[in-house]
């Protein structure tokens, strides 16, 4: 029986199910190194505080500009939630680095903040979509575990079909994004406020119709439903956010109205 | 927090008086419009109240689905804010601007002039 893995390459589907994934780079002196990772889709909950820090600590860097705020301390703490070892890194004496109990404090810290934004690197693609007469469709590229053990494999043509937008899920997006809470005994008034892209993740499971490009057991996705619990959460994201912000326009309005009331 | 959004939404409606008077007098003697005001507000109450003015407008606009408890709350909140800026600034009676001070006797945008 072929590895699922290989076929996946050979048609050039993005394999979903990896069991880890892998980010491979040479460093600065043109080493390799490999930071192993569990699936952020089995880390939703890590993932999803990942994206409340980094709104937070926005919000917060607005409230007080020059402050000094440490906006890579959620990258940081998404590494350390989802990092399971590293390779390609030696200890003086010859001992297998992750043996050390402090091996991610040990490693550079820009090798960190890299192999994590690796991880989270997916973009969409400069050539847009055809335009689908039944659905919205965002087109993404991004790096996944690859064949090569120093480099990782650029997959395209990651399409994601959506039931396009009605003007009750735009209300509904903006009320769950707008919405605050004051936090209570701060010191200075303080509103906390869910960050979008977690609530874009929820939208990304309700509106998706069907992806292309991705496999799971070397196959395609068949459904809605294989796609909601084996796609990338990055990828989810990605998708879905260029689209919404194109519905939207300043001020809440979808772009969609301002055509029709011409 | 009815409190703090409706302090939002008054500081919101002042700042686009703000501007729409810098640019109107910006224009009237030839100059490069200035800058618009920079808001204090905090950003994560200035989302929601943008998001509850959008509403407001589609309300009547008579384009609003469903709404949801706290939302009719917040738009409370906007309605007095925007009963306060109205006093605050009366009306033109010739084009409807909101006039920069109560006590003003022409209007910055139609330059009518206003009978207290």
């Amino acid at each position: 029986m072929p590895d699922e893995a290989a076929q996946s390459a050979e048609q050039n589907l993005l394999p979903l199910d990896s069991n880890e994934r892998v980010i491979a780079f040479r460093d600065e002196r043109g080493m390799p190194r490999r930071h192993i990772f569990a699936p952020p889709r089995l880390k939703l909950a890590e993932v999803r505080e990942f994206f409340q820090q980094a709104h937070d600590e926005m919000l917060a860097s607005a409230r007080k500009p020059g402050a000094g705020r440490d906006l890579a301390k959620p990258r940081r703490a998404l590494y350390r939630a989802l990092v399971l070892r590293v390779e390609g890194y030696t200890l003086t004496g010859g001992r297998p680095f992750c043996e050390l109990t402090n091996w991610i404090e040990r490693l550079p810290p820009a090798h960190r903040l890299g192999a994590v934004n690796l991880l989270m690197g997916v973009t969409r693609a400069e050539r847009a979509a055809e335009i689908d007469p039944e659905f919205d469709a965002v087109e993404l590229e991004a790096d996944w575990n690859g064949a090569q053990p120093d480099a990782l494999t650029k997959f395209s043509g990651l399409l994601h079909r959506f039931e396009p937008f009605t003007e009750d899920d735009l209300h509904e997006f903006q009320h769950k994004t707008s919405r605050v809470t004051e936090v209570k005994g701060a010191r200075e008034p303080k509103f906390l406020q869910a960050a979008p892209e977690k609530v874009m993740l929820d939208f990304y499971d309700q509106k998706i119709r069907a992806v292309e490009g991705y496999s799971v057991g070397g196959q395609l996705l068949a459904d809605a439903e294989q796609i909601r619990a084996w796609m990338d959460p990055f990828h989810k994201i990605s998708a879905l956010g260029p689209l919404v912000r194109e519905y939207l326009v300043p001020g809440g309005a979808a772009a969609g109205e301002e055509e029709e009331a011409e | 927090m009815r409190a703090e959004l409706e302090a939002a939404a008054l500081a919101v409606f002042e700042a686009q008086l703000e501007a729409a008077y810098g640019a109107a007098m910006a224009e009237r003697s030839g100059q490069e419009a200035p800058a618009p005001p920079a808001l204090t507000t905090d950003p994560a109450l200035l989302r929601r109240v943008l998001h509850l003015m959008d509403i407001a407008r589609r309300i009547e606009e008579r384009r609003c689905g469903r709404l949801w408890a706290d939302e009719l709350l917040g738009l409370e909140a906007v309605r007095n804010a925007r009963a306060r800026f109205d006093a605050a600034h009366p009306q033109c009676p010739h084009c409807a601007a909101p006039l920069a001070k109560a006590t003003d006797t022409r209007c910055w945008r139609c330059w009518s002039e206003i009978k207290n």
